[in-house]
């Protein structure tokens, strides 16, 4: 009877702190949503049952839908580039001959260490700024045109790409040196005899090894990704400092046309709703999720 | 010299140009930091930028230590970091443990739960646990309980993922062997789980360490007053907005701030190595 | 298993709840004022208030996000401060919200008869007065003395368009501003007698005076940077001798002198169309009382005590001062530091023609639609007329579900 209960003994503390932390306010933020909590009834407001959904629906317009199909590109070509990237890194720093490894991977690391929003107003003031910024006081030594880097929707997408590969890619080369450690070096020694190919190593060795292990990192980054509100916020939608790029991802659009109302009850429908969509999101994009058996 | 050694000078110097190149490059926005917390002109932008400056200075980082709480912030951040980590850590291994390794009901569904709980935009989080925590018994608004368990309560999902993830790698016979040699459960997972998992007892403790330090929208909303802060609560204080705020100090607290956590990784760099190979199977 | 591991995990969960109610409630001598704003000033409160009242201990706190923290905690008297100091433009949010005490309650109207009216008329939200003035601030324009000499500095719109086309080269601008910024243009929008929200919080995006102002000021871009028009570009150009003239706040003054900029102040361009001059938003700093902190007749005493000692332009006056804005009360400009204050003075003349901020909750939303209007005509060339009326619907909508 107790052998049965064990599991479930284990796990309790961790799931009634999850439950406090962040089951409850999804919860909370549900019970919100049904009421008409606004400035006019910040202290004592009511339920009202689903009248927030039915106006949050309005959101979902053109601009909602355009901003979804950003926001899936913008997810997409983030984790291609970071695991991609990630994966080469880690690889050499694996690789036999390498000396100063520790060294090496303690540089990558720095930009981890800086607190996000900072980096991003480094970024945006001090590299991709028209006038002074790095960027352009480069070319005009170079005698090329200064470049509007955050103006135009495709080069403030790719800049906003860059800095978001610079601040996630130390966690995922962290995460990926980590998982290349797991891996027992005679599986490669076995595979040596048939063949010395990098790319077969890689395919039937390293990625198949590796994959337990960085699966929940790669998930909770893609989250991370597709709720990214700081780079995009903060690089060009800043009140008073837009850059005139039209790119507005899911959160941002949300943020511009629900939490700025200040009615709690109309921006918490949102959040419920935007809540659904990456569920859903999430689960048609992976397997892993779906199929009960994933290891 | 063989073709063998031959091989892997080349090997190294390419592995070294790479690096060095690579490493540079990211560096940039960092350089362009440290320049200007070496500054002495109130300026984050100016029109001829060099990377060592005209006047180098440590007057701002004295400033920091002068005028600012420095210290006690880093020693609230110590405080929180080392709370924060024992919490989700304690919390999170039983728990990666058994969904590893027991078959039992509900397993799947905590699993896949875990995940998709994540999901929520953090935003309204906020609001929800300020009620939460103002309407208890005892109100844990302006204590640093309350905010270890936010930060543990949001760092303890990945930190069983991540570990859950990772004891699937570890096989099984190396426990079943230890349990025939007659250790009970604790010793098997002290002793043997948690040594073959050292990269990812590694890995999850830096996230978790680097999450509490660089963490500032809950902990200047949830602590009054600048002897409360953390490093980087201040740090925002500190920011550089148009009205005020001097960007050479902002940029100094910055590169202060992230320094301890470098010489963490420093540190932490020898037991990123897996004992799987030296302890493993074949031992 | 591992019943050790457990025992540990809940032994620690207790212990470090234990440990951490270190709680440090407000105790009951302390009067606590949170306030956004730089060290100087909060010193100069904390010493003015901590020497007439000597028994009370005044804690001034610094608050990031002054304003989201009050949503949350205002009503709760644990956790709330008993005054907080900022401008005037959130009362009619938190009048609405319900934390705020009318500053009528504690004094009378008659108290508050040397104070400017229109600083009075700023922080009243539906007839009720929520604020106590203390000093105000607005842009100005402001050039370099040694690329613009005083009897050439234009003193229309016209003059400053002919003089940016003759002076803007390829190395400097005759003029910049922040023209794609709500809080810069309305200084434009109200040069031709529109506004961004009207008297009775209606938005004014569409308004024909609004795209009369908008469509005048497209040429001016042409002569200033585009793209990134934000403080930090156009303040740098300015310091760097880049840029001979710009309309900035008073918090630029002490930067430029420490730059070696001779700086002067010149009056706001006029309107050739309306004669009006360019008239910016003004913003008045000054002390709110919370309701909760009124839980005694003892508090409310000393509530009412602070306040009065407050209506005495002393404070006001080293404030302005220190921070280059201008006292709220007229009898402080009697005051010889003050008249001989050449940035102060330029302050309170710019202020007779300056437009305080809407208080109006609906502001919060105009913010942020008015600079997307902002920068679909500035920056991406949109249709004036179509992205105004967009704007003006998109605004509506916004407020509209406010409720």
């Amino acid at each position: 009877m107790l052998k049965k209960l064990t599991p479930y003994l284990n796990s309790l503390p961790a799931l009634i702190l999850i439950s406090l932390i962040i089951l409850f306010p999804i919860g909370y933020t549900f019970y919100i949503s049904i009421t008409n909590m606004n400035i006019f009834n910040w202290f004592e407001f009511n339920v009202v049952g689903l009248v927030n959904y039915e106006r949050a629906l309005f959101v979902l317009d053109s601009g909602f839908f355009r901003a979804a199909f950003i926001t899936l590109i913008w997810t997409g070509l983030n984790m291609v580039l970071q695991l991609l990237i990630a994966f080469i890194i880690a690889s050499l720093l694996n690789h036999r001959d390498i000396q100063l490894k520790g060294l090496y991977k303690t540089l990558l690391l720095i930009p981890w260490a800086i607190p996000g929003y900072v980096s991003i107003l480094l970024w945006r003031t001090g590299m991709f700024n028209t006038q002074f910024g790095l960027l352009n006081q480069w070319l005009r030594a170079f005698n090329v045109a200064p470049v509007q880097w955050l103006s135009t929707e495709w080069l403030a997408f790719t800049s906003m790409l860059v800095v978001n590969l610079w601040l996630a890619l130390p966690f995922m080369i962290m995460i990926m040196d980590g998982a290349l450690q797991s891996i027992d070096r005679s599986y490669y020694e076995a595979l040596k005899l048939d063949s010395n190919s990098i790319i077969k190593k890689a395919r039937f060795v390293t990625i198949p090894l590796m994959k337990p292990a960085i699966t929940p990192a790669v998930i909770i980054t893609l989250f991370t990704t597709f709720k990214q509100f700081d780079v995009v916020y903060l690089m060009i939608l800043q009140p008073g400092q837009r850059t005139g790029a039209d790119i507005q991802t899911i959160i941002t659009y949300a943020y511009e046309n629900a939490f700025i109302t200040n009615n709690y009850g109309y921006s918490s429908a949102i959040s419920v709703i935007i809540f659904i969509i990456l569920i859903v999101f999430v689960l048609a994009t992976n397997r892993d999720l779906r199929s009960e058996k994933n290891d | 010299m063989t073709k063998k050694q031959k091989q892997k000078v080349l090997n190294r110097i390419l592995l070294h140009s790479f690096f060095i190149s690579f490493i540079l490059l990211t560096l940039i926005p960092i350089l362009y930091a440290l320049t200007i917390s070496l500054s002495g002109s109130n300026a984050l932008l100016s029109s001829d930028f060099t990377f060592i400056p005209q006047d180098i200075t440590l007057a701002n980082y004295q400033s920091l230590f002068n005028d600012e709480p420095l210290i006690l912030w880093l020693g609230n951040t110590v405080i929180l970091a080392i709370s924060t980590l024992t919490l989700a850590l304690s919390l999170a291994i039983p728990t990666a443990y058994v969904l590893s390794r027991l078959r039992f009901h509900g397993r799947f569904s905590i699993f896949r739960g875990l995940i998709l709980l994540n999901a929520f935009p953090a935003i309204l989080s906020m609001f929800a646990i300020y009620r939460l925590f103002s309407t208890g018994p005892i109100s844990l608004i302006n204590t640093r309980l309350g905010l270890t368990l936010v930060y543990a309560g949001t760092m303890v999902i990945f930190a069983i993922l991540n570990l859950k993830g990772y004891f699937d790698t570890i096989p099984h016979e190396i426990e079943d062997a230890a349990r025939i040699d007659g250790g009970n459960e604790w010793q098997v997972i002290t002793r043997i789980v948690l040594p073959l998992a050292k990269p990812a007892m590694v890995v999850t403790s830096v996230l978790i360490l680097i999450f509490v330090w660089n963490e500032y929208i809950f902990a200047v909303t949830f602590m009054t007053g600048a002897e409360n802060y953390t490093l980087a609560a201040g740090l925002f204080s500190l920011q550089a907005g148009e009205i005020s705020g001097s960007w050479p100090i902002f940029a100094a607290a910055a590169l202060l701030t992230s320094l301890p956590i470098l010489i963490v990784f420093l540190f932490i760099q020898k037991y990123m190595i897996s004992g799987l190979t030296v302890g493993g199977v074949k031992g | 298993m591992s019943r050790k591991i457990l025992m540990i995990s809940y032994l620690l969960l207790f212990t470090s709840m234990l440990y951490a109610c270190n709680s440090s409630n407000n105790s009951e001598s302390e009067f606590i004022i949170w306030h956004d704003k730089e060290d100087i000033v909060a010193n100069l409160i904390d010493e003015s208030l901590s020497t007439a009242f000597p028994d009370v201990e005044f804690k001034l706190v610094r608050r990031e996000s002054l304003t989201e923290t009050l949503k949350l905690v205002g009503n709760n008297p644990s956790t709330a401060p008993d005054m907080y100091m900022f401008a005037h433009d959130k009362v009619g949010l938190f009048a609405e919200i319900g934390i705020l005490a009318p500053i009528t309650d504690f004094i009378s109207r008659e108290a508050l008869d040397d104070y400017y009216p229109f600083t009075l008329e700023a922080a009243t939200y539906q007839e009720t007065l929520y604020q106590l003035p203390l000093y105000f601030e607005t842009l100005l324009f402001m050039y370099n003395r040694d690329r613009l000499n005083a009897e050439d500095v234009p003193q229309t719109t016209d003059d400053l368009l002919v003089y940016m086309q003759q002076n803007t080269d390829a190395r400097r601008y005759a003029f910049v501003e922040q023209h794609s910024n709500a809080y810069y243009s309305a200084g434009w929008i109200h040069g031709f007698g529109g506004r961004l929200l009207d008297q009775n919080g209606m938005p004014m995006l569409d308004d024909e005076k609004t795209i009369e102002a908008l469509d005048y000021h497209l040429q001016f871009l042409d002569y200033m940077p585009v793209g990134q028009a934000e403080y930090a570009t156009v303040n740098t150009l300015f310091y760097e001798r880049q840029a001979n003239s710009i309309i900035g706040g008073p918090w630029m003054v002490p930067t430029a002198r420490e730059r070696g900029i001779d700086l002067g102040f010149a009056p706001m361009p006029i309107v050739n169309e309306t004669g009006l001059p360019l008239s910016p938003y003004a913003g008045i700093q000054g002390l709110h009382v919370l309701k909760v902190a009124v839980d005694t007749p003892e508090k409310k005493a000393l509530i009412q005590d602070i306040l009065l000692h407050l209506t005495d332009p002393t404070l006001s006056i080293e404030l302005a001062l220190a921070s280059g804005s201008a006292p709220a009360q007229v009898s402080a400009y009697s005051d010889p530091l003050i008249q001989e204050n050449e940035l102060v003075m330029a302050m309170r003349n710019a202020a007779e023609n300056a437009i305080p901020m809407p208080n109006v909750p609906e502001m919060d939303i105009l913010w942020v639609t008015a600079n997307d209007f902002l920068v679909n005509v500035n920056l991406q060339g949109k249709d004036l007329r179509e992205a105004a009326q967009e704007a003006q619907n998109r605004t509506l909508e916004l407020i509209d579900a406010m409720e």
